[in-house]
């Protein structure tokens, strides 16, 4: 039995030896080679050596045991040298001389065992009463020599190697340097003792200091295993330890087998346990296969599986926050790091800013402006910006504090960039977990592959969703338009069933006033403040679009009346308090009216939903502007825009008629002849009955203002000053006070505002020119001046209806609007047009042929 | 990762980049670090009420404007708020507060605020002075762990006391006193200490004033030649076997034994105005040439030289560089008034003098502040280190003062005290910096002597240079040092024939300034006493 554990160990050892050192030096070869790894690979080739040389020496291979005893020799003296060099590069210590010097014993001693004084005889011989055979050898002086050379050299470095290990405790396998080189001591010492040295004790532990060495290299980083451990290497050292293996298994079955002595051939014996071994030996073997497949390459399989479904999710998909999701998610699992934080660049601040995170509920609150050094180092560079280069580059001692502690705030890794078309469109920011976690994040190869995928993806969505914006959105306010407003109602109402939906429809009070009065550009600042203030007090409650106009709708799902209605409410106090002109002009402010229904309470479908919101709208502006109307079944489709007086506003028109007319007598009678006149003229144009009938109402209110007018300026019988002409312009604005009141009159306001403007652009109070007057402006300006020139005045010339005509026609172009001069003087000559007796009333002509402003 | 552990881990490459790695910029490179973090201190400082005090209410918005908004600043426009500490009013909050001495100024010391930016830029300054002294090339620097690092430098509150602080928790150093027991130390006591451990236990490190090194290694060269047993004593055993190889090497090039032979220095870090007067001295007793930095209470450290060790490099993420031509500085002095124009970086010329005006960055509390310091740029292609940014040279104290040996600073008020106490009948003075024949600093005090007639006195030169040392030393105690610690002289006295300077100032518009006048000044005054330009 004990024979049986010799030959075990004296054949075992040396061919594991071999294998670990070969494999060693296979895998050496395979990385990523720098001088620790090189140096380390001289030594690993003379351990390979050492092992070989003695298992052909064993074997008896020719040309015979003396040639492989000298090489096996030259091997081993070789191992210190070499291991002194790795040595020396390992703790980068510059000690050339002595390299030079122990170099040079090494040849000189390498040349002394080629000329045959280290070894003079060897042989491998029987021995007596054993079946085995044994080394004999004659050692000559060399080998002594060499024996105080080997241990010198390993002696100096255990030494060296002390003495580092005590300046430098930390660095990480230099205790396990100094373990490998006390092994290797120990292992060559055993052959001066013949007893041990007959065991090959030496090649163990030769084995077990490159393990060693292997684990310091790896230890200091020089190495990464993974990287360099391929699937050939495994496979190819597996598969010569189970041949190996299996030849011993043979060999011991048939030694077993032998002393058994059953009478069975041999040679029958050795087929069946060979066929027997491939039975056992080949699913064996795929079972390893697939074990070390698993092992080495799971992770990378999986990586490469989620990169796959990544690309696949993205594929098509133009929804921004899906994509980004996507991209979030695939780089917390490729990394294995749950924190990073994508920012997109803003197209209107130009700052990036954060979108998306791995984790839904972190965010981060800086923004990257272009100036930040990241931005300029991905506009010059496609190379990733780890942590350490802030530190250790110096283009990023431009970063700001403030970027710097917000980036060390966050424990920032790795910064990817994302580009579309060489343009920096957005940054992937990773970070570590927490501050005791801090190393590379691995796998930027691939995350850094899977941003570029995004890249594009997020670059075509953007585009889409800015089309998509154009599309749905309204461009003055910003707020959704009306085809969209309409395919929202739709599909919240349907997908509702049973839960409420309200919608509101807000009309800005008198706008159309508003636009006159200051302009629409005003009229545009208004409106874009008015929907901004909407959608902020509506937030995440519903939908904002600009229905039409100055009128916005407002769905609310899951809304019921008396929430919708407190929140049109709130609209509406706010709106009432606040400032719709520009930062630099004075505060002015609107009203809003709010009609309101709710689904399905008072409406079943969308579209009566819409009918009943507007009814409820034109209701709340009836009922006196600045509310909010809920609909209810009392309102009825009568309920209509335009101008329908009752007898008491019709009177209250008249009151007011007749007020100016007992202010003013001289201009007694005035507004109903303009109206007759003006009406008259907008009927031969083809008006609209209900434009006629606000015409009419313009011009009996038209002169309102000149309540207002000092009764002295009124009657003046002579040529008004500057000054009482200036006064005597602001009825016009007056009259618009007043009217302002009624709401019911609020039509007629254009009409009246500019009914002392001219064609020409010179009247008053606005200065608008051409058909930027109102069409009932026009008429009344026409009607007012010949009414004027054809009323009787005291002390002055009468004018007859040919003079007024004339007078009319040469100011066509210049005062009025040619076209409707036309009409007019065609009215009074073909009689279709009466025009009214004159009265015993005192005019000049200027103050009713306006003067040229200068 | 540390400095310890980086070095730990011999990651040679990683902390020459982090350290080191400005040397690598191109002068573009350097503006633009410039131009980013002078607009992050615009922001800071026009924020401030310092900034609101200085700007005169303006808020500039670009480099350009504020060039043009901010006039150049001395320690008397920042004196109000700075020395009344008021942190809210700061740009930014300080972590520390550094003072040093104001010479001629309205309070004896001045203080500057310095932020956590500024604390951390000025441990990476000491990092990359540490690192470069011990380098021969580019990236291949010799810095041990546990490194016994003499000190020589004042404590806190100066900014060289700051030093043990910014290095505590980074690099694990010995120092030679111990950092608190040295603070406790006077100046002497400290350096002597630290030499003595140094010579115990080894030295890695030393970090000291140009002047005292030099002194400090003579009275060790003098000290070996006296007598061996006495310097035996200060070894320990395991380094008696140095000191004995020392000896042998000193005795075959039949020398005393120079510091060199002991120690095995790896870096020297020197500063003081003389620094490059003492240099090679430095270099032939150390065996190592010495690393000069620059820097200052305002403006904390600014620039180092390379490993080459000859000529100084700005430093880009520490102050924002402005630089005055000489001509606008002769036009300023004659005229106050005048607004010098500055220069940057990427202006200047080679071979040209300049005033340094600094602003600085990470929440400091200067902007374009007059430093009072004169450099040259000089010609960068001499250079052999490669490095691509502009070389200086210091030259000294625009101020008329006279730094000796960066020890003690003499100042015009400082003479003429020593002077009125003497009753000496000195009439008119005017003194200059000069150096020795070893280039040793030194005062040269030219007088005219008018005794009153009934008054007869002194009027020997040695005489009234012995008289008016007592004074000094009495209104200077650092001027009694000089020659205790460092074997100079500090004064030479000339005496000129009564009334040459009243008869020069008649034939010039400005007047002559006392303290280190124009040199055409000079020679013109030598002219008229002695009938030629040289001076006794």
């Amino acid at each position: 039995m004990m024979d049986q554990i010799y030959i075990y160990i004296y054949w075992g050892i040396p061919i594991v030896s071999l294998i670990l050192s070969f494999g060693i030096f296979v895998i050496l070869a395979l990385s990523k080679k720098d001088k620790t790894i090189a140096t380390f690979m001289l030594m690993v080739a003379s351990m390979t050596m050492w092992s070989f040389s003695t298992l052909m020496m064993k074997m008896n291979i020719t040309p015979g045991t003396l040639f492989w005893q000298r090489t096996m020799v030259a091997a081993l003296m070789l191992i210190p040298y070499t291991g002194y060099i790795f040595f020396t590069v390992f703790i980068h210590m510059k000690r050339y001389t002595s390299l030079f010097f122990w170099g040079f014993l090494e040849v000189l001693m390498q040349v002394v065992n080629i000329l045959g004084y280290t070894t003079i005889s060897a042989q491998m011989v029987a021995v007596p009463y054993s079946p085995f055979i044994e080394l004999q050898y004659t050692l000559g002086l060399g080998a002594y020599v060499s024996y105080v050379l080997i241990f010198a050299l390993l002696l100096m470095c255990l030494f060296l190697a002390q003495k580092e290990y005590r300046k430098s405790r930390y660095m990480g396998g230099l205790k396990n340097i100094m373990i490998a080189l006390f092994i290797i001591f120990i292992g060559i010492g055993a052959n001066l003792a013949p007893v041990i040295g007959k065991w090959p004790l030496d090649f163990f532990a030769g084995s077990i200091a490159s393990v060693f060495i292997m684990y310091a290299i790896y230890r200091n980083r020089v190495l990464e295993l993974k990287f360099v451990i391929t699937k050939a290497v495994i496979f190819t050292m597996l598969l010569t330890a189970i041949t190996i293996g299996s030849i011993f298994a043979v060999n011991a079955l048939i030694s077993v087998f032998e002393t058994l002595n059953t009478g069975l051939d041999n040679n029958l014996f050795i087929l069946i346990v060979t066929f027997v071994s491939l039975l056992v030996f080949q699913p064996l073997f795929k079972v390893i296969y697939s074990l070390v497949d698993n092992l080495f390459y799971k992770e990378e399989k999986g990586r490469e599986e989620r990169i796959s479904s990544f690309t696949h999710q993205i594929a098509n998909n133009l929804v921004l926050s899906k994509i980004s999701e996507s991209l979030m998610g695939a780089v917390a699992d490729v990394s294995g790091n749950p924190r990073n934080y994508l920012f997109l660049k803003d197209a209107e601040s130009v700052n990036y800013s954060f979108y998306a995170s791995s984790r839904k509920l972190e965010s981060v609150s800086f923004e990257i402006s272009p100036t930040h050094p990241f931005v300029l180092w991905f506009n010059q560079y496609d190379e990733l910006i780890n942590g350490k280069a802030l530190d250790t580059n110096a283009f990023f001692k431009t970063m700001w504090d403030q970027d710097r502690r917000a980036l060390n705030g966050i424990l920032f890794e790795t910064a990817l960039p994302l580009k579309s078309n060489g343009k920096l469109i957005g940054i992937l920011l990773m970070c570590h977990k927490d501050t005791h976690s801090i190393r590379d994040i691995p796998h930027t190869d691939q995350i850094n592959m899977i941003c570029m995928t995004a890249s594009i993806a997020i670059a075509n969505a953007i585009l889409f969703e800015k089309a998509r914006e154009e599309a749905t959105i309204d461009a003055l306010t910003n707020t959704y338009n009306h085809r969209y407003f309409m395919d929202q109602l739709i599909e919240v109402t349907s997908k509702s069933k049973t839960n409420n939906v309200s919608l509101a429809l807000t009309g800005i009070d008198m706008f159309n006033v508003y636009n006159d009065l200051y302009g629409h550009y005003a009229g545009d600042t208004a409106l874009t403040k008015l929907a901004s203030k909407v959608k902020q007090i509506v937030g995440d409650n519903g939908i904002v679009c600009r229905y039409v106009g100055d009128i916005f709708a407002v769905i609310l799902p899951n809304t019921d009346t008396k929430k919708a209605y407190d929140l049109m409410e709130r609209i509406r106090v706010v709106i009432e308090q606040t400032s719709v002109s520009a930062p630099d002009e004075s505060a002015r402010s609107l009203t809003v009216s709010c009609g309101l229904c709710t689904y399905p309470t008072q409406a079943n479908d969308d579209k009566l939903l819409l009918k009943n919101a507007g009814l409820a709208l034109i209701e709340a502006k009836r009922g006196g502007r600045n509310k909010t109307v809920l609909y209810n079944s009392t309102i009825s489709e009568d309920t209509k825009e335009g101008i329908a007086l009752d007898e008491n506003q019709l009177a209250t028109v008249y009151a007011l008629t007749a007020t100016i007319d007992a202010k003013d007598h001289i201009t007694f009678g005035h507004s109903q002849r303009v109206a007759k006149y003006a009406t008259a003229i907008a009927e031969a144009t083809g008006a609209k009955p209900s434009e006629i009938e606000i015409i009419r109402l313009a011009s009996l209110l038209h002169d309102i203002g000149k309540i207002g007018v000092p009764e002295n300026v009124l009657t003046k019988t002579s040529r008004l000053t500057t000054e009482e002409y200036e006064t005597m312009k602001k009825h016009v604005d007056l009259s618009i006070t007043i009217i302002k009141y009624l709401p019911s009159f609020s039509k007629v306001i254009p009409s009246v505002i500019g009914h002392h403007e001219r064609w020409d652009g010179k009247g008053y109070p606005r200065k608008i020119a051409g058909e930027a007057i109102p069409f009932g402006a026009r008429c009344i300006a026409l009607a007012d001046a010949f009414d004027a020139i054809t009323s009787d005045r005291q002390y002055k010339i009468n004018m007859d209806t040919e003079y007024a005509i004339n007078e009319i026609k040469r100011n066509s172009g210049t005062q009025f609007d040619p076209e409707l001069t036309e009409i007019f003087v065609e009215l009074i000559a073909s009689g279709k047009l009466i025009v009214e007796p004159t009265r015993t009333n005192i005019y000049t002509i200027d103050s009713f042929l306006e003067r040229p402003v200068n | 990762m540390n400095f310890d552990e980086l070095l730990k881990s011999k990651k040679t490459n990683e902390i020459w980049d982090r350290y080191c790695g400005f040397l690598d910029l191109s002068t573009k490179g350097f503006m633009e670090i410039q131009n980013s973090l002078l607009m992050e201190q615009i922001g800071l400082f026009s924020k401030s009420e310092l900034g609101n005090k200085i700007l005169n209410g303006k808020h500039p918005r670009t480099i350009a404007e504020f060039r043009q908004m901010c006039p150049l600043t001395e320690y008397d426009d920042y004196a109000d708020i700075l020395l009344s500490k008021d942190e809210k009013m700061l740009p930014s909050k300080p972590m520390v507060w550094i003072e040093t001495t104001w010479e001629g100024g309205k309070a004896p010391i001045k203080v500057a605020p310095y932020s956590e930016g500024m604390v951390e830029n000025y441990k990476d300054a000491c990092l990359a002075c540490i690192i470069l002294a011990s380098s021969k090339g580019r990236g291949q620097f010799d810095l041990p762990l546990n490194a016994n690092f003499l000190n020589g430098m004042a404590p806190m509150p100066y900014l060289t006391g700051l030093l043990p602080d910014v290095l505590e928790g980074e690099y694990t150093v010995n120092f030679f006193p111990p950092a608190k027991e040295g603070n406790a130390m006077s100046f002497s006591q400290r350096n002597k200490e630290g030499f003595k451990m140094g010579l115990q236990q080894g030295l890695d490190l030393f970090y000291g004033l140009s002047s005292v090194i030099v002194r400090m290694s003579e009275q060790f060269i003098d000290g070996s030649k006296s007598s061996s047993k006495a310097n035996l004593g200060q070894f320990k055993v395991s380094r008696l076997a140095n000191y004995g190889k020392a000896k042998v090497i000193a005795k075959a090039q039949n020398r005393p034994v120079y510091p060199k032979d002991v120690f095995n220095l790896k870096g020297f870090v020197c500063i003081g105005t003389d620094t490059l007067h003492f240099k090679k001295k430095i270099e032939q007793y150390w065996g190592i040439r010495p690393l000069e930095v620059f820097g200052g209470t305002e403006v904390t450290c600014i620039a180092i030289e390379s490993w080459v060790k000859d000529g100084l490099i700005l430093l880009p993420n520490v102050c924002y560089y402005e630089f005055i031509p000489m001509s606008e500085f002769y036009k300023n002095l004659e005229n106050p008034a005048h607004q010098c124009k500055t220069y940057t970086m990427d202006e200047i010329k080679e071979d040209e003098y300049y005033e340094l005006v600094i602003t600085t960055f990470k929440g400091g509390a200067f902007a374009r502040y007059r430093v009072g310091d004169i450099f040259k740029y000089e010609v960068a292609s001499e250079k052999n280190d490669g490095v691509t940014l502009p070389h200086f040279r210091y030259i000294d104290r625009v101020d008329p003062v006279i730094d000796l040996a960066g020890f003690t600073r003499i100042t015009e008020a400082t003479i003429r005290e020593a002077i009125t106490l003497s009753h000496l009948h000195i009439d008119a003075w005017f003194a200059r910096k000069c150096y020795d024949t070893q280039a040793r600093p030194y005062i040269n005090l030219t007088i005219e002597v008018n005794h009153p007639q009934n008054e007869p006195g002194i009027d020997n030169a040695d005489l009234i240079k012995e008289q008016l040392e007592i004074y000094f030393k009495y209104i200077d105690s650092d001027y009694a040092n000089l020659y205790k610690m460092l074997g100079i002289e500090p004064l030479k006295v000339t005496i000129i024939p009564s009334g040459t300077l009243a008869k020069y100032q008649s034939t010039i518009a400005h007047p002559m300034q006392k303290v280190n006048p124009n040199h055409f000044d000079e020679i013109e005054v030598m002219k008229l006493a002695f009938g030629s330009g040289q001076r006794s």
